[in-house]
C-alpha cells in the first residue's frame, strides 16, 4: 500500500485539515511531504503551496493531523514568476516534529510516514521547512533525513528574525555543506514559494539520492554514538553556514538568572524569596484567621448552643459534642484556609514565573557540596507541600539506595500541615516576628534533612551513585492569573478534603476519649478532659518532653493526634483546653493564654525555648500515618518502624537541645 | 568537536544542570546543547527533570495520593 493509502487510515475524525477524505487515488499519485519542527511556519507554507483556506496558529502543536492538499489547480494568486506546467501533486503537512526518534504520538506519526516501511511508501519528495533563527535544531532533523533514501529540499524560513536576531545564514554555503538544495522563502509574503514550487518539480525528476551517512557502521554504534555523529555534523554545517552578524542581546531571563543563579547571591536570594513567602502567608492570614475563628468559636457556637437548649438538648453530652467536638474542630479547620491559601497562592506563582526552577538549580549546587545527589532534592521539593506524594516521587530515581534514602529523608521535610500549627503557635508566642519564626522551622527543616541524610549516608546508607540532574529552566514569565487561582484552588480543596476528613475523625475520637472518664467519679461526657481516658494517657506520656520543657499533658495529646495528622494539634487543643470561647481584636484567643500559662509553667520561665523546642520536636517527630502507610509500600515495613524510630530519636534530642541550650540564653 | 553529546552528557555528570552551565563548560552554543540534551533524554540517555511543589515528578499513576487527587492532571 502507498503513502496515500497509508494515511487513510492513520487519519481519524474531523480535523481542520478538511480535505484529508478526499485523498487522491493512491496510485501513481506523487508526494510531497512537508516536515519540520513545530512552529517554524509549516502550515503556512502549506497553505501558500495548496491555497488552502484553514486557521493557521503560531504556537507549538498547531498541527496535530496530517493535512493533504493538491499543488496543481491552485495557481497562487499573486504568483511572481511563470511556472510552467506543474504536474499533479499531493502535498502532505506532517505533524511538527524535532526528531525521528519520537516521544509524542505527533512524532510518531511524522516518523512512520517519512521513514516508512518500504522504499516505495517514501514521498517523493520531502521539503523540510528550517527556521533560520534555531537552524541547529532543524539540521537534527535533516541529519536524520538525509540517513533516509529520500530527496530533500530545505525551506529556509525566517531569515529575516534570524538577521534581526544577529545570525547571519549564507545559503550558498548551507546547500553546499548540508549537501541539499536550500531555499529561501517568506511563506507570509508568498516570498520563494514559485522558487520552492520549481524546485520540487524539478527535483521529482532526479534520482532518488541513496542515504548520506556521515559513518557506514551507523547500524554498529551505540545511541550515544549516532547521537555524536549526527550532532558533530550539524556542528559543522552551522559553523560554516552562519555568521554573527551583531552580538546576541541577552533575554529579560538571562539578565534575571545572572542574579538568580549566582553562586552565592543565588542561594542567599532563593531564601530570601522563600522567607518572604512565609512573611507574607503570616502577616496577611492573621487578621483572616483570627475573624474566622471569632466567627466559628463565637457566632456558630452561640447560635448552636441557643439552637440546642430549644430543642432540649443544651448543656449534656450532645451539647459537648457539637460544640467543643465538631464546631471546634471544623471552626478550626476553617481557619487554616487563609493561612493554606496564600501560601499555595505564593508557590503557585513562584512555580509559574518559572522561579521555582531556578530555586531548584541553586539548592542542587547545596545538595552536592555536601555530598548528596542533586536528584534527591526534587522529590525533597514535593515534600514541603505534602509528604505523601513526596514518597510517591522518589520512585523517579533510578538507584534502590537513593529512593530508600530519600524515603527516609521525606519526613523532614515540613509539609503545608504543619505550616497551620506553627502560624498558630508562632503567632501566639512571637507576635510580629512570626514569620521570621516559621521561616527558621523552613530551615532548621533543611538542616534536618542534611544532617539526617550525611547521617544515613555515614552509616545505612554507603556507596550513593550520584545520579546527574539536568533541570528544564522555563522562561520567566509574569504569573497568569487564573492559572494561579485555579492552582491554589485545586491544591486549597485537596487539602480541605484531606484535613476535613482527618479532623472530623479525629475530633470525633479525642470527643469520646475526653468524655469518658476515668477517675474522679465524672458521668460520660461531664467528666474534666484531665480525668478523663484522653487525658490519664496524654499525662502518663507528658514526663517524656521534661527535658524539652513542654510536659504539659495538653501538649502530649496534642502531640498523640498529631501522629494521625498534624492538622489534628491545634483542634486537640482546643478541645483538651475546652476552649469554644470568642476571641477578641485586642486580647489573645482563650487557647493562646492557655497555652502560654501552661509552655511558662512547664518550661521554668523559659516560655521561647520550650515553644521552639515543641515547634522542631513537631516538625521531626514522625509524618502522618498517610505518609507512613506510603513508606511501608516503598520500602518495606522494617524500614518504615525504622525510620519512625530515627524520627522519633532524632526529634527528642534535638527539642531537648534547643530547650536546654536556649533556656540558658533567654 | 567530535563528540558533541558525549561531551554534554560528561558535564551533566559533572554537576552541570543547566542549558547555559553546560555551554560554559563545554563551549558548545546554547542552542547546540539544548538540541543534545532533548535528543539524549529521547535516546534514555538523560533524565530532564521539571521543577514543581505540586504533583511528584512521575505520572499519576506513581502517586499514593491519586485516588484523592483532584488535580488537573488526573482527569
Amino acid at each position: 500500500m502507498s503513502l496515500l493509502g497509508r494515511l487513510r487510515h492513520t487519519s481519524t475524525g474531523p480535523t481542520c485539515h478538511e480535505d484529508v477524505s478526499t485523498a487522491a487515488p493512491d496510485t501513481g499519485q506523487r508526494v510531497i511531504a512537508l516536515v519540520g519542527n513545530p512552529n517554524v511556519g509549516k502550515s503556512t507554507l502549506f497553505n501558500s503551496l495548496t491555497g488552502a483556506k484553514r486557521s493557521i496558529g503560531n504556537w507549538p502543536g498547531t498541527t496535530v493531523e496530517v493535512g493533504q492538499g493538491r499543488l496543481a489547480g491552485h495557481a497562487p494568486e499573486k504568483s511572481t514568476g511563470p511556472l510552467g506546467s506543474i504536474p499533479e501533486l499531493t502535498v502532505l503537512d506532517l505533524p511538527g516534529a524535532y526528531s525521528l526518534d519520537p516521544n509524542s504520538p505527533d512524532e510518531a506519526l511524522t516518523r512512520d510516514l517519512v521513514v516508512g516501511r518500504e522504499t516505495h511508501e517514501l514521498p517523493d519528495v520531502v521539503v523540510l521547512i528550517a527556521d533560520a533563527p534555531n537552524l541547529t535544531r532543524s539540521l537534527y532533523l535533516l541529519a536524520q533525513l538525509r540517513e533516509l533514501p529520500l530527496r530533500i529540499i530545505v525551506a529556509l524560513s525566517m531569515v529575516d528574525l534570524a538577521t534581526s536576531a544577529g545570525i547571519g545564514v549564507d545559503i550558498d554555503v548551507l546547500a553546499e555543506a548540508a549537501g541539499v538544495i536550500v531555499v529561501p522563502v517568506d511563506a507570509r509574503r508568498r516570498h520563494g514559494v514559485d522558487d520552492l514550487i520549481k524546485t520540487i518539480v524539478d527535483e521529482l525528476d532526479t534520482p532518488v539520492p541513496s542515504p548520506r551517512r556521515e559513518s557506514d557502521h551507523l547500524e554498529q554504534m551505540t545511541p550515544l554514538e549516532v547521537l555524536d555523529e549526527r550532532f558533530a555534523w550539524v556542528s559543522r554545517v552551522v559553523d560554516v553556514s552562519t555568521v554573527p552578524t551583531a552580538q546576541p542581546r541577552p533575554t529579560f531571563s538571562d539578565r534575571l538568572d545572572r542574579v538568580a543563579l549566582a553562586p552565592v547571591v543565588g542561594p542567599l536570594l532563593f531564601l530570601a524569596v522563600m522567607w518572604g513567602v512565609f512573611q507574607l502567608t503570616t502577616t496577611v492570614a492573621a487578621p483572616m484567621q483570627d475573624g474566622l475563628d471569632r466567627f466559628a468559636a463565637g457566632t456558630v457556637s452561640d447560635l448552636a448552643v441557643n439552637l440546642l437548649d430549644l430543642i432540649g438538648l443544651g448543656g449534656g453530652v450532645i451539647e459537648g459534642f457539637i460544640v467543643d467536638g465538631l464546631i471546634a474542630g471544623v471552626g478550626m479547620l476553617l481557619t487554616f484556609v487563609p493561612v493554606m491559601g496564600i501560601m499555595f497562592l505564593c508557590l503557585a506563582a513562584l512555580e509559574n514565573s518559572g522561579y521555582l526552577a531556578r530555586g531548584a538549580v541553586v539548592t542542587d549546587r547545596m545538595m552536592r557540596l555536601i555530598g548528596l545527589p542533586g536528584r534527591a532534592f526534587l522529590p525533597l521539593v514535593v515534600g514541603f507541600g505534602c509528604n505523601v506524594p513526596a514518597i510517591s516521587a522518589a520512585r523517579v530515581l533510578p538507584d534502590a539506595r537513593q529512593r530508600l534514602l530519600v524515603s527516609l529523608l521525606v519526613p523532614y521535610t515540613s509539609c503545608s500541615a504543619r505550616l497551620a500549627v506553627y502560624v498558630l503557635v508562632a503567632t501566639t508566642f512571637f507576635g510580629s516576628a512570626a514569620g521570621t519564626v516559621v521561616f527558621v522551622m523552613y530551615l532548621v527543616s533543611i538542616l534536618f534533612v542534611i544532617g539526617i541524610g550525611l547521617l544515613l549516608k555515614a552509616t545505612a546508607i554507603r556507596a550513593l551513585p550520584d545520579d546527574p540532574l539536568f533541570i528544564d529552566l522555563p522562561r520567566y514569565q509574569a504569573p497568569l492569573p487564573k492559572m494561579l487561582f485555579d492552582l491554589t484552588w485545586v491544591r486549597l480543596r485537596g487539602f480541605l478534603r484531606t484535613a476535613g476528613g482527618i479532623i472530623v475523625v479525629t475530633v470525633i475520637a479525642v470527643w469520646f476519649l475526653t468524655a469518658m472518664p476515668v477517675r474522679g467519679g465524672g458521668d460520660f461526657g461531664e467528666v474534666d478532659p484531665r480525668d478523663s481516658v484522653y487525658g490519664e494517657l496524654s499525662a502518663g506520656l507528658a514526663p517524656v518532653f521534661a527535658p524539652a520543657g513542654f510536659d504539659d499533658w495538653h501538649t502530649s495529646a496534642a502531640l498523640i493526634t498529631g501522629f494521625v495528622a498534624k492538622e489534628a494539634v491545634i483542634s486537640t487543643w482546643a478541645q483538651t483546653y475546652s476552649t469554644a470561647e470568642p476571641t477578641s481584636e485586642s486580647e489573645p484567643g482563650i487557647l493562646g493564654e492557655r497555652l502560654r500559662d501552661d509552655f511558662e509553667r512547664t518550661s521554668g520561665g523559659h516560655t521561647s525555648a520550650a515553644v521552639l523546642a515543641f515547634m522542631v520536636f513537631l516538625l521531626a517527630y514522625t509524618p502522618c500515618v498517610a505518609t507512613l502507610a506510603g513508606q511501608k509500600r516503598e520500602i518495606g515495613l522494617r524500614w518504615t518502624m525504622g525510620s519512625v524510630g530515627l524520627n522519633l530519636v532524632a526529634a527528642w534530642i534535638v527539642a531537648v537541645a534547643v530547650f536546654q541550650i536556649g533556656s540558658l540564653i533567654t | 568537536m567530535s563528540k558533541p553529546a558525549t561531551t554534554v552528557k560528561t558535564a551533566v555528570a559533572a554537576g552541570a544542570t543547566t542549558v547555559d552551565t553546560i555551554s560554559r563548560v563545554t563551549g558548545l552554543p546554547p542552542e547546540l546543547v539544548t538540541a543534545i540534551t532533548d535528543e539524549l533524554e529521547r535516546a534514555g540517555e538523560l533524565q530532564v527533570d521539571h521543577v514543581g511543589f505540586g504533583c511528584p515528578v512521575g505520572s499519576c499513576g506513581s502517586c499514593a495520593s491519586s485516588e484523592s487527587c483532584e488535580s488537573p492532571s488526573s482527569k
